[in-house]
């Protein structure tokens, strides 16, 4: 067999192969009903809009990579010595560099640009009517509702899963006791680190009940692998009965923070911005 | 620009050289081990550079080996301990960055850059050895590490994981040691390349004139000298944490973990660029090589590095967009890596411009180089995404993350190094590698790199995050089915490793002054010496005119 016969054989076959392993990842997000897919599964209004516009970027990117690599698949085929004996003479053509320096600079400053409104959103949660305070522990999350006295450990097992009430804003602060830890739910479009020292915010309103999983995503020590995260979300009325059974005590006021910005939020929870002070 | 070389310094050359055999007047030159251990040509240090990284290449292959071995195992089985699996985690990326990826272009570097500007030497030869042999003791202190159980807070050591609460064990340190010392080892070299690319070119050659490797050199010689010492800075801050229980770092005594980030990224992303600047220039000289033109756009390819070195430091905040920067700093980071991919695109439309309308003979330096364009402007892509705010903040820390770097680093950095063996070791052996056994370790690496690394792009997506030893049922099968593409980089090393060897020991010194015949279209010096070069590397001195 001819070295050139074998090399068309092996792309054949490393094209082939590339193909099978997405399918491949692509049937294993499909069989299961509570996969953790952020792209496929988008369980929040900003988890959509997440993905929304990750496919817009994809498309107006797109000629970036497809256009080098059909053009080198092209120069491979034409220019190989046998089929051009005679190398071209030509080695700058400055309208075209000046061109290849400005139009992409323009394609990519605009899917930054258009990218910022949605992260400003992330930052700042339209309204917050229920505050919670995760903490980061090696190698689990604790959780408290501190309007409702309540606070509850995921074990990582999936048997004690954090309960959230569906279609409510969920406003988070975030901190950690010993090292570095990161919350992050995939479905929820949401992520961010816990540091000692410092609290982090998150937010997410998640419509569809269900339960989702998430884990701890900062290397944090020997049981990062096993610091899972299950969410469970109910109804409101099955949330209530939740942190009854937690706290018996618990006053529900229905008292919603309008236009919540992440201050605001933190202020629900003094003693952890107490100990941001210290 | 033609470049003649002048008949001073005119010298009979004995027909078969040691390469890099070190005369004087007064001893005998030394033969054996010898000649290596107290060796300072550049050359010789080049070559040692080399096999180093040839060397840690197999012990960090290894390393990714275990770590690929107990992603395999079904669901709940434990191959390797978490504590095992870390260290695993850690060293693996601390072997591939320092004493590989570095190493391996600071010997090429070494090697190539003074025959490229027509230079005797290096400007600091003694310095040379001494920044070669500062990775010896820096690479033992990080083996002997695993003694002591070594370290598992990962190549970033974010305290406070990496502080003496949560790894007490003594491993950390000589981690953190070694780590230094392969810093100073950078930084010497530098200095030295900086110093000879200034001062030490042939008589009348411009900056404009100097072949695009070295240019590659000089940029990336700046980025080391500017950022290592941020990163030693921050090691050191760390091990004054660890041993005399200051609080740079530490919430309880008013530090902050968070600035060890920021000072670790400071340099640690410029190091990303510290690993592939010089594998941009090698591909520039391989693909106009092979393609029988000259570079195209040559200005804009050295504006497009030195802006990559520029931009290189506003950028590495996008390492860390999960960890509630400031808004207006999380759009400065985002943009700023947006535009840092220009000058990269640059540079891969310029590839492609240099082959186009070329004559390509397809070598296994040329089929390199190709596979090269491909693999990097994938990486590249990815690592848009990564600077789109809302989808980072769901990419980061996952498996995404790892495909993107793995494409960088291995598609990238890998890939030219591979690219710069096979196309400069018939200049430096004065023998030829075997083309036939190339083919293999080509198509072998090629589709091993993107069997592993492109389902992870998925991975990355399907929710699992980075550096875990165990996960969840479902991303089982799509893990054993990637780690079945290690075996085929496997094979390729092994191969390539293999034909290193037996050429060395077993083929005859044939390959001419010229062994590419390329050098009448692109007319750089290092083609216009014996292969391998004599000692003071030139015959007769260049002269630019």
């Amino acid at each position: 067999m001819t070295t050139r016969k074998l090399n068309r054989i092996l792309l054949v076959a490393a094209t082939l192969l590339l193909a099978g392993a997405v399918a491949y990842a692509q049937r294993d997000s499909r069989g299961l009903p509570d996969i953790t897919n952020w792209i496929q599964d988008p369980a929040t209004p900003i988890a959509q809009d997440v993905r929304d516009l990750g496919v817009v970027t994809s498309l107006v990117l797109a000629p970036f990579l497809f256009g080098p690599l059909i053009v080198l698949g092209y120069i491979v085929w034409r220019f190989s010595s046998k089929r051009n004996p005679v190398p071209a003479k030509f080695h700058d053509n400055v309208p075209l560099e000046v061109g290849w320096t400005i139009v992409p600079a323009m394609v990519l400053v605009f899917t930054a640009l258009i990218s910022y409104p949605l992260s400003t959103r992330f930052d700042n949660p339209p309204q917050s009517d229920v505050v919670l305070n995760v903490t980061g522990h090696q190698f689990y999350f604790t959780y408290e509702f501190p309007r409702y006295g309540v606070t509850h450990t995921d074990d990582g097992t999936g048997n004690n899963p954090l309960v959230v009430p569906a279609g409510k804003y969920v406003t988070m602060n975030g901190q950690a006791s010993q090292v570095n830890h990161a919350w992050w739910v995939p479905a929820f479009g949401i992520k961010f680190d816990v540091i000692p020292g410092r609290i982090s915010h998150g937010w997410f309103k998640v419509d569809r009940e269900g339960l989702y999983k998430g884990q701890c995503a900062e290397l944090c020590g020997t049981g990062h692998a096993i610091m899972l995260i299950y969410v469970k979300v109910v109804s409101d009325e099955e949330f209530k009965k939740w942190i009854l059974e937690k706290n018996p005590e618990a006053v529900f006021d229905e008292t919603t923070v309008a236009d919540a910005s992440t201050t605001a939020a933190a202020a629900q929870a003094p003693e952890i911005a107490m100990e941001a002070v210290k | 620009m033609s470049i003649t070389l002048s008949d001073v310094a005119k010298r009979p050359s004995p027909e078969v050289y040691i390469p890099g055999g070190e005369t004087s007047p007064s001893a005998p030159p030394k033969t054996g081990i010898m000649r290596w251990l107290t060796t300072v040509d550049h050359k010789l240090i080049g070559v040692m550079y080399c096999w180093m990284a040839l060397i840690m290449g197999f012990v960090g292959g290894a390393m990714a080996g275990a770590i690929r071995g107990q992603l395999s195992m079904p669901f709940g089985q434990q191959l390797i301990t978490p504590e095992f699996y870390n260290q695993m985690v850690s060293m693996h990326a601390s072997v591939m960055l320092f004493f590989v990826l570095i190493p391996a272009f600071a010997g090429f570097g070494n090697y190539f850059v003074p025959l490229l500007i027509g230079a005797r030497d290096m400007a600091f030869p003694k310095m040379n050895g001494f920044a070669f042999w500062m990775l010896i003791p820096s690479a033992i202190l990080m083996f002997t590490s695993f003694l002591f159980g070594s370290t598992g807070a990962g190549w970033t050591a974010y305290p406070p994981l990496s502080g003496s609460q949560y790894s007490p064990n003594i491993g950390v340190d000589m981690w953190i040691f070694g780590l230094h010392l392969a810093g100073i080892s950078s930084v010497l070299g530098a200095i030295n390349f900086i110093t000879t690319i200034a001062n030490m070119r042939a008589p009348g050659m411009k900056w404009f004139q100097m072949p695009l490797f070295a240019w590659a050199w000089l940029i990336n010689s700046w980025l080391i000298l500017i950022g290592t010492p941020v990163l030693a800075g921050a090691l050191t801050m760390l091990l004054t944490d660890r041993m005399f229980g200051t609080g740079f770092f530490n919430p309880a005594k008013g530090g902050d973990p968070l600035l060890y980030q920021h000072l670790f990224w400071f340099y640690s992303h410029p190091a990303v660029y510290i690993m592939i600047l010089p594998g941009f220039g090698a591909i520039s000289h391989i693909l106009a090589s092979f393609a029988g033109k000259k570079v195209f756009g040559y200005k804009g390819m050295v504006y497009a590095i030195s802006m990559i070195g520029i931009l290189g430091f506003l950028v590495w905040g996008h390492h860390m967009f999960a960890t509630m920067m400031a808004p207006w700093l999380k759009k400065f980071f985002s943009i700023m890596t947006m535009l840092i991919a220009v000058p990269t695109g640059i540079k891969v439309f310029s590839w492609l411009a240099t082959i186009w309308g070329g004559s390509i003979r397809f070598t296994t330096a040329m089929k390199f180089a190709l596979g090269f364009i491909a693999t990097f402007t994938i990486g590249g892509f990815s690592g848009l995404f990564l600077a789109n705010l809302p989808f980072v903040i769901q990419a980061t820390d996952s498996y995404f993350v790892v495909a993107h770097f793995h494409y960088v680093m291995v598609g990238g950095s890998i890939m030219s190094i591979f690219a710069m063996t096979y196309f400069w070791f018939p200049k430096m052996s004065g023998r030829f590698l075997s083309e036939r056994v190339g083919n293999w370790v080509f198509w072998s690496f090629m589709i091993g790199l993107n069997w592993t690394f492109f389902p992870m792009h998925w991975v990355g997506i399907e929710g699992m995050a980075r550096r875990i030893h165990s996960y969840r049922e479902e991303f089982v099968a799509i893990n054993q089915f990637i780690s079945v593409g290690y075996f085929f980089m496997l094979i390729a090393g092994v191969l390539f490793l293999g034909d290193i060897l037996y050429t060395i020991l077993k083929k005859p010194r044939t390959a001419p002054a010229d062994p590419w015949g390329v050098n009448e279209e692109q007319d750089t010096l290092d083609w216009k010496t014996t292969s391998p070069p004599a000692p003071h590397n030139f015959d007769r001195l260049p002269k630019f005119a």
